[in-house]
């Protein structure tokens, strides 16, 4: 069984937040408290739709360039210049939506039920930090001041 | 600051959250004021607009010559104004600014906003208006040539790619307020108000996890969003450089637009600024500091304005190249002279001393609107100045804007107003995490 402790602010939730390190817990806030080292593929997934932005922002150009006939009088079908406005912005377009995706993802968000009760999650919007734990937990949350409750 | 706003040490949690959502929770009669007047001036608009559609574009002044007018300077101008939120955001959050924190979310729903109602005016341009999506380049077999090579189609890329990266860019810092707004007001809301909330919230719980994630993604949209704000206003001046008409044909028009842009765009801020924290009562939250910080940003690209306008003008009236010197006479003594004039004080002569001697959130304020005053007719000289005097004598011509294109601009400014004021009904216009987090910093 898991325990839900909620303090009534940061402050006197991080000792306790500590205390937690070897065991399997999870913190709710609403603000940052302390974002800890997070491996993720946010950056590398940005660079790859950027990638991938550009060369389908290019091969579209292109594409239609090939497939217009248009009539340059002897000059290149294909100019760079415009190409690469398109490339540059459509891989822009295709970065931050591929950021916001992977966000999405690996940030566990792409669900519209929160997991938490309503009245804690209210506390939580005023500033509470709740804190799920082990049964086995109960003695160091009490001891920090948590009001505890059974999830 | 009014005398009875407390500091912010002493804000509690719970209080800013209660401040912040009051706006939300709570609609008073000067909401359903605003809202009755903005949309009369937008009913107004929308008439005029549906009267322009079935008449032509004849009801405008547009002639020969003056091809392009009010529509195409509104274009540029509220192309500029977006400029404001995003890049600024973006170059405060990399410098680790932190005074940005509470003004942040207000100058992103800006560019948003003022991104939406831009190249609403190239459609009002196009007469026939239900074709628009002609202007989209994609192969077709419809014999529709995507012409790839107009800066036209590379000003559609670019503003449309800002815009998706704008809305997400002001989506995503708010996603923890918008989870806010879920859990404390709910029950204060309308079903559907709630059922919005809930959605738009996703799965946001305030993991530690979601948190370093959301502020890597934040890092990260920082960095792309920063070349792309500059590139579009680059890409809009040069659908004016990369022609051959005079005064036009310039190398500098791109930092030229761009630093236009963020001249106008922080002047755009200040005003927003000033109105919502008198209206929301947000004196504790938006600061003297702010319109003091900002003001000297608005000192900086006065200055920086002035040197390209000089630089500019200095050539082209030293070269005495015919065509160039006669659009340039036209401005500083024909019929272009009140409006350039009148644009050299309101962008140089009433800020600079304004701003300088104090920056209090009035003096900010009549500095910024007079700088909002002074671009447009910066952008309308730009556009008007050149087509009434092209190359060929015999063609000049002259150009007045119609009632008709006088309140559609109109309404565009009403409809800006309208949004923001939406915005600020169903979002917290503060951001309420970032203010907290400041806080505690």
């Amino acid at each position: 069984m898991k325990l839900l402790a909620v303090f009534p602010d940061p402050e006197s939730a991080r000792p306790a937040i500590q205390a937690l390190a070897d065991v399997e817990h999870e913190v709710y806030s609403a603000e940052p408290l302390h974002p800890p080292h997070v491996s993720s593929n946010l950056l590398g997934a940005t660079v790859l739709g950027g990638l991938l932005g550009g060369l389908g922002g290019g091969v579209l150009a292109v594409f239609t360039f090939k497939t217009m006939h248009l009539e340059t009088g002897g000059m290149a079908i294909v100019t760079y210049p415009p190409t690469g406005i398109v490339i540059f912005a459509v891989a822009a377009l295709s970065a931050i939506g591929t950021a916001l995706a992977t966000l999405l993802w690996e940030g566990d968000m792409l669900h519209f039920r929160p997991s938490l009760p309503a009245d804690i999650r209210m506390e939580i919007a005023n500033g509470a930090v709740a804190v799920s734990a082990p049964e086995e937990s109960r003695d160091v949350l009490e001891r920090a001041g948590a009001r505890i409750r059974s999830l | 600051m009014s005398a009875a706003a407390p500091s912010v040490e002493t804000l509690s949690s719970s209080r800013v959250t209660e401040d912040l959502l009051r706006p939300i929770v709570e609609t008073t009669w000067r909401f359903w004021a605003a809202i009755s007047v903005l949309g009369t001036i937008m009913a107004w608009a929308m008439f005029c607009w549906g009267y322009q559609i079935v008449e032509g574009l004849g009801v405008t002044g547009y002639n020969r010559t003056s091809m392009w007018g009010s529509y195409e300077t509104n274009f540029v101008f509220w192309v500029g104004i977006s400029h404001a939120g995003t890049l600024i955001s973006a170059i405060l959050r990399v410098t680790g600014a932190s005074w940005r924190r509470p003004i942040t979310r207000a100058a992103e729903a800006i560019t948003v906003f003022a991104l939406m109602i831009g190249p609403m005016f190239v459609m009002i341009h196009l007469g026939r208006v239900w074709l628009f999506y002609w202007v989209i380049p994609f192969p077709n077999l419809r014999d529709l040539w995507p012409n790839f090579r107009s800066p036209l189609l590379w000003d559609f890329t670019c503003i449309n790619s800002y815009l998706l990266g704008s809305i997400t860019y002001l989506y995503l810092p708010m996603i923890p307020d918008i989870a806010a707004v879920r859990d404390a007001a709910g029950t204060r809301l309308a079903p559907w108000r709630r059922w919005i909330y809930r959605l738009l919230a996703m799965g946001w719980e305030g993991t530690p996890r979601q948190w370093a994630l959301l502020e890597r993604a934040i890092s990260i949209m920082c960095v792309i969003i920063m070349p792309l704000a500059v590139s579009v206003h680059t890409v809009v001046s040069w659908v004016f450089s990369m022609t051959m008409n005079p005064m036009w044909h310039s190398t500098i028009f791109g930092p030229y637009f761009v630093v236009g842009a963020i001249f106008s765009g922080i002047a755009a801020v200040l005003v927003a600024l000033f109105v919502i924290r008198k209206l929301l009562n947000l004196e504790a939250y938006i600061r003297p500091e702010h319109f003091d910080k900002l003001g000297l940003l608005l000192i900086t690209f006065c200055l920086l304005w002035g040197y390209f306008t000089f630089a500019e003008h200095l050539t082209v009236w030293y070269n005495k190249e015919v065509s160039e010197t006669a659009v340039l006479l036209g401005r500083l003594s024909g019929p272009m002279a009140p409006l350039f004039w009148t644009m050299i004080t309101c962008c140089l002569l009433i800020p600079l001393p304004l701003l300088i001697l104090k920056r209090t959130p009035f003096g900010t304020l009549v500095a910024s609107l007079s700088v909002l005053v002074g671009m447009w007719l910066e952008r309308y000289i730009i556009v008007v100045g050149t087509l009434t005097r092209p190359r060929m004598q015999f063609v000049w011509h002259s150009y007045t804007p119609s009632w008709v294109e006088l309140s559609i601009m109109a309404g565009s400014f009403a409809y800006f107003a309208f949004l923001y004021l939406m915005f600020a009904k169903f979002f917290p216009i503060v951001s309420i995490w970032e203010f907290k987090e400041g806080q505690r910093q």
